[in-house]
């Protein structure tokens, strides 16, 4: 389907999907585009529309069949007036980090990789301003984005099948707090002894797109005192 | 307590609590879920004179449930033997159980899921709108936290009998013969794969591995490839058909994460997941290219027979 202004391409995600892409300079534009039309299809969710995924630089939109076609979808984007959507008021976090974590340590991998010391990575990784690009994967896991491109380092060869609640992670130039012990291929800085998703809680997720935030240093003690003292 | 009137004997391989799953908590990251027969799900309820959408137990393997009350209750699925007190009964019609009968259900292929509904209410807690059990996530189940029923336990709830058979007549019954491609709407990145890779796809039979899942189900067959070298991660639709690295196509299904990076041909439409849902290992599929809107009028003209069950 044709693309329009500020979308870079427009396509069918099945019988009942659309999923667009936006153009933008950078990925911080793309995302703040994603981030404009999601909140404007939440505060006025049409009724025909039943999820919407949001994502770095696209938003899926999956619709019922019923009421609309995908023409009609396209349409709606053509006229909707998202711009002038007021965005849900981001927060900024400090999030503290035990780096060095025995049970989630690849700091000698990564060093290994990039050439940095321990310090070094552990300077870099405090010093960058993160924003929550995406929300998904798993429930609360935030996409985190973007490391220093001194800090890239791909994706271990073998997945873990264990990683373990809480463990701050990098991949290409992204970072990742996982919120559950899941399996997981990044390479892993420490311990976060924060909880970032409980379902009694409305946000369920602790990171919301469109938040920014920085990890700070701390030690085991403090670790263990936060995550409740064993 | 609740006042159950039915008790799990023996719940086979695997019995869950199913419902519509989590249409909204996808962009928080929970997975969808659902069941993965919608039609034989939709159906059972219907038979129980139930709201379609009603909560209803997902069974892999042979399950045995008791009654400790009059109740209706209905079994639907691809070929699965139902007794009732050693006496062969019915799927897909509505059965009166009475206090003390014990009703057996055991699909004929292992891997295939039947689905039973009760005629009355259940008490479970919804997580984030759904009792929908998702076991990966902790969430939703008998147990409110993706546990599945064990021997032992009562089905949470107010069942009752209600005075009227039902039956769906066979015209209306899901056809499950696999000898059909699945409908495949073209879309996400297909521009990306080559001609004579999506040549080979179309023409190809795919053999169903061991495995599959309520997440997704892995294909083995010809392999295809995309020139998609890096790609951001973005929302995963039902019945997506996604190409790794290794250039088998996997489907996902249910219970599938939210986002992912992997390249994707497009979507099974969503009338033939069920048909997809039933396969078991070794089976063969085979897929034909459909434009969204002939899906989209084949969903329309096949849901006819659902609208009217809506409006029961």
């Amino acid at each position: 389907m044709r693309p329009f202004y500020p979308f870079s391409a427009i396509e069918p995600a099945g019988m009942d999907g659309l999923i667009c892409y936006f153009s933008g300079r950078d990925l911080r534009e793309q995302n703040d585009h994603v981030e404009t039309y999601h909140s404007h299809l939440q505060d006025y969710a049409p009724p025909w529309l039943k999820t919407v995924i949001p994502s770095y630089d696209s938003l899926l939109l999956v619709f019922n069949p019923y009421e609309i076609d995908n023409h009609g979808v396209y349409r709606y984007l053509k006229e909707v007036k998202a711009g002038g959507t007021k965005l849900r008021t981001a927060k900024h976090h400090e999030i503290p980090v035990w780096y060095g974590a025995p049970s989630a340590n690849d700091l000698h991998l990564i060093s290994a990789h990039t050439g940095l010391s321990h310090e070094d990575i552990i300077q870099q990784h405090t010093a960058t301003r993160f924003k929550v690009f995406a929300v998904g994967f798993a429930p609360g896991f935030a996409y985190l984005g973007e490391n220093p491109p001194s800090l890239s380092i791909p994706r271990l060869a073998t997945p873990r099948s264990k990683v373990p609640a809480g463990a701050v992670a990098i991949a290409d130039r992204q970072s990742a707090i996982y919120p559950h012990v899941s399996p997981g291929g990044w390479h892993l800085l420490g311990l976060c002894p924060l909880t970032l998703f409980d379902i009694s809680e409305t946000p369920s997720g602790y990171l919301q797109m469109g938040d920014t935030l920085s990890f700070y240093s701390i030690k085991e003690d403090d670790y263990r005192r936060w995550h409740g003292g064993f | 307590m609740v006042d159950s009137k039915i008790l799990v004997v023996n719940p086979g391989l695997l019995s869950i609590v199913v419902d519509m799953g989590r249409t909204h908590g996808q962009d928080q990251g929970l997975s969808e879920g659902g069941p993965m027969d919608i039609d034989a799900y939709e159906m059972a309820n219907w038979l129980c004179a139930n709201p379609i959408h009603t909560p209803a137990i997902e069974v892999i393997g042979k399950c045995e449930l008791e009654a400790t009350a009059r109740i209706s209750l209905a079994v639907c699925g691809p070929e699965t033997t139902v007794t009732v007190n050693q006496c062969q009964a019915p799927t897909w019609k509505t059965l009166k159980l009475s206090n003390g009968h014990r009703v057996v259900i055991e699909p004929h292929r292992l891997g295939q899921r039947a689905y039973i509904a009760v005629h009355g209410t259940w008490s479970l807690r919804p997580v984030a709108g759904s009792v929908c059990t998702i076991s990966r996530e902790n969430l939703g189940g008998i147990d409110g936290k993706g546990g599945a029923l064990k021997e032992g336990d009562s089905l949470p709830g107010t069942f009752s009998s209600f005075n009227d058979i039902r039956e769906v007549p066979i015209e209306h019954r899901p056809d499950y013969e696999l000898s059909e491609p699945l409908a495949l709407v073209p879309g996400y990145q297909e521009k990306h794969f080559s001609h004579l890779s999506l040549a080979r796809f179309y023409s190809s039979a795919y053999m169903v591995s061991s495995q599959i899942s309520r997440m997704g189900y892995r294909l083995k067959g010809q392999r295809i490839d995309s020139s998609c070298r890096t790609m951001r991660s973005e929302g995963i639709n039902l019945g997506s058909v996604q190409v790794p690295g290794d250039g088998q196509p996997i489907i996902m299904m249910r219970d599938r994460q939210t986002l992912g990076g992997y390249p994707k041909l497009g979507a099974i439409a969503p009338y033939d997941i069920g048909r997809l849902a039933q396969a078991v290992p070794s089976d063969v599929v085979s897929f034909t290219r459909t434009d969204a809107n002939d899906a989209r009028c084949t969903w329309l003209l096949r849901h006819r027979f659902r609208s009217s069950l809506i409006k029961d």
